[in-house]
C-alpha cells in the first residue's frame, strides 16, 4: 500500500515549512519520492488539490515566479513566521473565559480557534446568543482591522468602501464605512452585499474618534438602507393589554398620551419603513398609525397589496 | 477524490495540526484525555497519530515525529520541531472567537474589567483593532431571568402570548435563556401546558421568583435553523416567495423545500392561527400560503381585518 493522503499532505506541509528556498512542483516531486503519481497532469492535480487543502485550514503558503534558467516556473515555500500562532500569550483564566464565551455563541470556528490556544471542549452554558454567519464578515473584519479598502456589489452598484467598522445589531450585521462612489458614510446590510468581498491593496484612515455607536442609529427603525434618509418619527396607538409590554420596550420617553381605556400613543421611530413596518404589523389589531398621514397610507397600501395579492 | 473523502482528510489535516504542538508541549497524555478534549475517538486518535509518525523527509530522518503509545494507553512523542507551535487562527477562526469574546461581556453579569476583557484585549492586540460593536441590547427583565436559570428559582410571569392573543399567568422553571435574530427568549418547563416552552422576554411583563427551587434539568437550546416559538410547533405551512423577495422569511426560521427558477418554496412551522396572521401580515404581498389549503387565503382575511378593525375610513 502506498503512502496514505494524510502522510502526503503532512510531508509537502513539513517540506514547505523546512526549505529556506521556494521548490518548484518537480523539485517538490523529487523530495517527497513516491508520495506522488509520475504524470505530469496527475502530478500537478494532486499538488493542487493539497495545495488548495492547506490553504483553507490557513497554512500561507506563498508562491513565487522564477527567473534565470528556471524562467516562468513557480515555486513554493513556507513563512514560519506567518505559519505559527505568535505573540498570543494567554493566562489560564483568560484561556478559560474565552473558551466559556465560544460556549455561549456555539460555534465550530471558535471550537478550533480554542483548542489553537490550547483550550478544550466547550461547556455548555445557561445563556446562549445564536449570532448570524456570513461568509463575508471575518473578510470585512480583517480589512477593518487593517485599515484596507474592500470592493462589493450592492443594490446593482460595485462600491469601493473603506470599512470602518460593523455592526450586530437586532440579529442583522452591518458594515459602515466611507463609500468612494458618493463620496459619503453608508450603511450596508452585509447578508444583502452581492458576491464576494473584495479586499484592494489600497489603506485608508479612520476618522479619529470615529464611534461605531454614534454613527448608528440605536433603533433599527432608524436605519437606512446605503442611502441616506432623514429621521422620520410617526405616531402608533396600542391598544392595551399590549400597550404595557411596547412601554417596557419603548420606555416613558416615548409615551405622547394616554387614553382612558388603558392605549397609549407612542411616538416610534420610521426612517426604515421596512423595519417599522414590521414592527407595527407585529402587535396585530392592537396597534395602529395615527400620523403623519403618508405613514399611515404606507401601512394602509401594504395591508391593501395583500388583499389583492391573494384575491387576483 | 470525491467531496467527503477530501473534507475529511482536511478535518484530520487540521485537527492533527491542533493536537501535535498540544502533546509535544507535555511529552505525553492519555489516548483518553486526548480522545476527550479533541473529541475524537480513540481508535481515530491513534490511526492519525501512527500515520503522522510515518511522515518525514529522507534525508532528515532524525525529524520524524517519534510515537509510542504503551500498554496503559499513554502516547509519548517528540515532535519535529516544525510542529511545536499551532497554525495561526484563520480570519474565521479569530472572527469567531473576538464575536464570542465581545457577545459574552456584553451579557448579563459580565465583569468588563475581569480576566474576559483581557483576553479580548490581547486578541485584538494580534488581530488589529476593527471597530466591531455588539449591540446585543437586553429587555428589562434578561438579568433576573439569567440569576434565575443559575439559581433555579421557580418565577410566576405576566406574559403576553401572541398564540392566544392575551395576557396569561403563569409559573415557570427557566431553564435557559438565549438570543436569536436579535431577540431574547426564556426557555422553560410551563406549569400552563405542562410542557417544555420558549418565551419572548420583551413580552415578559411581570417576573417575580416564587421562592421555590426546581429540580435540575439538562436542555437543549434551539440554534438558529432551529424552530421555536412560546407554544412549540403545531403544524408546518408552505410558502412561496419570489427568489428576489428571499429577505421577506429572513427574520424567520424556515427550511428551503425547493425553487422553480423565480420561485421559492420554504417550509414554516406554525404555532398556531393567531401567530401566522402576524407572520402573514409582516411578510406581505409577495409571500404566498400555497399549503394547507385551510390558510390560502389567511393572509388576505387578516389584512382585510386590520383594515376594518383599525382604517375603515382610509
Amino acid at each position: 500500500m502506498g503512502p496514505s493522503a494524510l502522510e502526503r499532505v503532512t510531508n509537502l506541509l513539513t517540506l514547505l515549512l523546512e526549505t529556506r528556498v521556494p521548490l518548484t512542483l518537480k523539485q517538490i516531486a523529487n523530495e517527497l519520492v513516491g508520495m506522488y503519481p509520475d504524470k505530469p497532469v496527475a502530478l500537478r492535480g494532486a499538488f493542487e488539490r493539497d495545495k488548495a487543502l492547506l490553504r483553507d485550514i490557513g497554512v500561507p503558503i506563498e508562491t513565487e515566479v522564477l527567473g534565470g534558467d528556471q524562467a516562468g516556473e513557480t515555486a513554493y515555500r513556507i513563512d514560519r513566521d506567518r505559519y505559527e500562532l505568535r505573540g498570543l500569550q494567554l493566562d489560564d483564566d483568560e484561556r478559560h473565559a474565552l473558551q466559556m464565551a465560544v460556549a455561549t455563541i456555539r460555534s465550530e470556528t471558535g471550537q478550533e480557534g480554542v483548542w489553537k490556544l490550547g483550550g478544550s471542549v466547550l461547556p455548555t452554558s445557561s445563556v446562549v446568543a445564536n449570532v448570524a454567519q456570513h461568509e463575508a464578515l471575518p473578510v470585512l473584519r480583517n480589512a477593518s482591522g487593517e485599515r484596507t479598502t474592500v470592493t462589493f456589489r450592492y443594490r446593482d452598484v460595485d462600491r469601493r468602501v473603506d470599512p470602518y467598522g460593523l455592526l450586530l445589531r437586532e440579529g442583522f450585521w452591518y458594515v459602515i464605512g466611507h463609500d468612494h462612489g458618493r463620496g459619503e458614510v453608508r450603511t450596508y446590510r452585509v447578508d444583502r452585499i452581492e458576491g464576494a468581498v473584495g479586499v484592494t491593496a489600497e489603506t485608508f484612515r479612520r476618522p479619529e474618534g470615529f464611534d461605531v455607536r454614534k454613527a448608528f442609529p440605536a433603533d433599527s427603525k432608524l436605519l437606512g438602507d446605503g442611502e441616506s434618509g432623514a429621521p422620520t418619527d410617526a405616531e402608533v396607538a396600542v391598544g392595551p393589554p399590549l400597550a404595557a409590554v411596547v412601554l417596557t420596550e419603548l420606555g416613558d420617553a416615548a409615551v405622547l398620551r394616554r387614553g382612558d381605556d388603558g392605549s397609549v400613543v407612542f411616538r416610534v421611530p420610521c426612517t426604515n419603513r421596512d423595519a417599522f413596518r414590521s414592527w407595527v404589523l407585529g402587535l396585530g389589531q392592537h396597534a395602529e398609525v395615527v400620523a403623519p398621514a403618508d405613514v399611515r397610507a404606507d401601512v394602509v397600501a401594504w395591508l391593501r397589496s395583500i388583499v389583492a395579492a391573494v384575491t387576483s | 477524490m470525491n467531496a467527503r473523502r477530501a473534507s475529511t482528510l482536511k478535518v484530520r489535516v487540521r485537527r492533527l495540526l491542533v493536537i501535535l504542538p498540544w502533546l509535544a508541549e507535555r511529552g505525553s497524555a492519555s489516548l483518553a484525555e486526548m480522545s476527550e478534549r479533541f473529541q475524537i475517538s480513540e481508535a481515530d486518535l491513534v490511526a492519525d497519530l501512527e500515520q503522522a509518525a510515518m511522515c518525514g523527509l529522507p534525508p532528515f530522518l532524525d525529524e520524524l515525529v517519534d510515537l509510542y503509545i504503551d500498554d496503559d494507553g499513554v502516547a509519548h512523542i517528540d515532535v519535529p520541531r516544525f510542529f511545536t507551535r499551532p497554525l495561526r487562527l484563520t480570519a474565521p477562526e479569530g472572527f469567531s472567537l473576538l464575536i464570542a469574546g465581545r457577545t459574552a461581556l456584553a451579557l448579563p453579569g459580565s465583569d468588563p474589567n475581569g480576566p474576559l476583557a483581557r483576553a479580548l484585549a490581547k486578541l485584538e492586540a494580534v488581530l488589529g483593532s476593527d471597530g466591531m460593536v455588539l449591540d446585543l441590547a437586553q429587555p428589562p427583565a434578561t438579568a433576573d431571568l439569567v440569576a434565575a436559570v443559575d439559581d433555579l428559582a421557580e418565577v410566576r410571569v405576566s406574559y403576553w402570548s401572541a398564540s392566544s392573543d392575551e395576557m396569561t399567568e403563569r409559573t415557570l422553571a427557566p431553564r435557559a435563556v438565549f438570543a436569536d435574530r436579535g431577540r431574547w427568549y426564556l426557555l422553560a418547563d410551563d406549569d400552563r401546558s405542562g410542557d417544555e416552552r420558549t418565551f419572548r422576554i420583551d413580552r415578559i411583563l411581570r417576573c417575580e421568583r416564587t421562592g421555590r427551587r426546581v429540580e435540575a434539568r439538562d436542555v437543549q437550546v434551539p440554534s438558529g435553523d432551529d424552530w421555536f416559538d412560546d407554544l412549540g410547533a403545531a403544524d408546518v405551512i408552505t410558502l412561496r416567495i419570489p427568489t428576489t423577495e428571499r429577505w421577506v422569511v429572513e427574520r424567520f426560521p424556515v427550511r428551503s423545500v425547493g425553487d422553480d427558477g423565480d420561485h421559492l418554496l420554504v417550509e414554516l412551522a406554525v404555532a398556531s392561527e393567531a401567530w401566522l396572521r402576524e407572520v402573514v401580515l409582516r411578510l406581505g404581498p409577495h409571500a404566498e400560503v400555497v399549503a394547507p389549503d385551510e390558510w390560502r387565503d389567511l393572509a388576505a382575511r387578516a389584512a382585510a381585518e386590520l383594515l376594518a378593525a383599525r382604517y375603515p375610513t382610509d
